[in-house]
């Protein structure tokens, strides 16, 4: 028979205990296993979940903080440029002020020694001019010379007469003649001393006295003393129109180059 | 020739029997208790796995989700019923290989062991589900005049799952046995690389009959009551 109902009893129980022993130790212990590591993946996966998350809010807080830093960095960087623009601004002017300050005194002390210069140059001239010139007069002077010069002096007294004197300190009025002192250069010959008188008491006819001075210091000339009064001719008074005359020519160009200054500044 | 192992007695005594059949069923409880026990006791929760340890959690994978597939959503629950029929199914032909051995499933009584288990289940299963009221309704199902029907279906389908078992793994075993004498050479080993698969596919066919079964007994059918 191919049937036996031991067996199949047997068999019956022998299968329950085969699940129960696979289910104790198959089954179990790997559906555990296999569980534990799932929900040690799920664990994983959600606290990787919270981490990201908190990751997120952490990169939004930075990234805010960020764009904060960019903008007071901005706002930083454009308080900066205005503030350079007016330190700079502030020190080209005061620069500029230091330049024109400097090139004024610059000029000014140019200006100083140029006229120092000029100044010397037409002293230094005019005392050449005036050393050739005496030395020339004092070379020509001589008896025609002098007798000249006693006609002129003789001539302009005429002319002009006691009134045109001039004080050297202040016109006064006429005193009464009394004493008359002459001085020239060289001692008056005695002829030229005669036509002074003769001119001289013509013009004064209460005079007392005439005396007679020399001075090698003047050039060339004659002056007549009377008290506080006086009445001159010298080549000096040439010689000083002159000297006028050469400092009008020097010092042109130079005003002439004040005037090209002043225009190139407001320029 | 012997074609059931039922008729190799190691031992008698009256009624008990000791048999081939037991003989080897036990052995084989012992290998896979053994066996799980071996492969269970280093396994590990976190980290690196060993071989071992992935090839098993590859087979209790693989069963559970074919029973998922079949419907049965809380398939942990059924997995060691059917899990074990299919291990136990599927190394009784896999030991075809070992020469001399004789599969317990190559016996009737095996066969209608495990379908005996299988009937007694499905209710078991379909009480704990839904009741002892909810699963006799599925008897009345879809009319109460379908009773007789539905319970000479499950006897049915009981004996066919037994004998289904048993001509498949008794004929393959016989086939083998046959051509041993007339082609002893390369032809018994074809036979038997073909009584593999087909064990193995009979190892499959019970386990998802079983589970289907399980899962139309545990399963309402509202639109079927609905009027």
């Amino acid at each position: 028979m191919l049937f036996d109902w031991f067996t199949l009893l047997a068999q019956i129980v022998n299968f329950l205990i085969l699940v129960f022993l696979l289910k104790r130790f198959l089954f179990k212990p790997v559906l555990k296993a296999i569980d534990e590591r799932e929900r040690k993946i799920a664990s994983s996966i959600k606290d990787a979940a919270v981490k990201m998350q908190d990751a997120n809010k952490t990169r939004d807080l930075y990234q805010e903080k960020l764009e904060d830093l960019e903008r007071q960095k901005a706002e930083r960087m454009q308080e900066l440029a205005e503030q350079v623009e007016q330190e700079r601004e502030k020190k080209l002017a005061r620069i500029k002020s230091e330049v024109e300050h400097e090139s004024e005194r610059l000029r000014n002390a140019l200006q100083a020694e140029a006229d120092e210069f000029a100044q010397g140059f037409r002293r230094q001239l005019g005392h050449a001019v005036m050393d050739a010139l005496e030395k020339t007069l004092q070379d020509l002077s001589g008896q025609s010379l002098e007798q000249r010069m006693i006609e002129r002096f003789a001539g302009k007294l005429a002319e002009e007469g006691p009134l045109a004197w001039q004080a050297p300190e202040s016109q006064g009025a006429v005193k009464p003649i009394e004493t008359v002192r002459i001085v020239s250069t060289w001692a008056l010959p005695l002829q030229q001393q005669i036509t002074l008188e003769s001119v001289i008491r013509s013009q004064w006819p209460g005079l007392e006295a005439i005396e007679y001075e020399t001075d090698p210091a003047k050039i060339c000339g004659l002056s007549l003393h009377w008290g506080s009064l006086q009445l001159n001719w010298h080549l000096d008074d040439y010689l000083a129109s002159l000297h006028d005359c050469l400092d009008s020519l020097v010092t042109l160009p130079e005003a002439q180059s004040k005037e090209q200054g002043a225009s190139d500044d407001k320029t | 020739m012997k074609i059931s192992p039922d008729q190799t007695i190691f031992w008698s005594n009256g009624y008990i029997k000791i048999n081939a059949t037991l003989v080897v069923t036990w052995l084989m409880m012992a290998a896979l208790t053994g066996g799980s026990i071996l492969a269970t006791r280093k396994i590990r929760k976190n980290g690196p796995r060993t071989r071992m340890q992935n090839f098993l959690e590859m087979i209790v994978l693989l069963i559970v989700r074919q029973i998922e597939s079949i419907g049965l959503v809380k398939a942990r629950r059924y997995l060691p019923f059917i899990g074990s029929l299919f291990l136990f199914i599927a190394s009784s032909a896999l030991l075809t290989i070992v020469p001399g051995y004789q599969p317990p499933t190559g016996s009737l009584s095996t066969t209608v062991a495990l379908a005996l288990c299988v009937l007694f289940a499905v209710p078991v299963f379909g009480i704990w589900e839904q009741g002892f009221s909810g699963y006799l309704k599925t008897y009345l199902q879809p009319t109460p005049l379908m009773l007789p029907f539905n319970l000479i279906g499950e006897l049915s389908r009981t004996l066919a799952l037994a004998v289904r078992l048993f001509g498949n793994m008794m004929s393959g075993v016989m086939i083998v046995a046959v051509l041993l004498t007339l082609a002893p050479l390369f032809i018994p080993v074809l036979m038997t690389a073909l009584g593999l698969v087909t064990g193995m596919v009979q190892a499959y066919i019970f386990a998802v009959l079983t589970a289907v079964y399980i899962s139309s007994a545990t399963q309402s059918h509202p639109e079927r009551r609905s009027p």
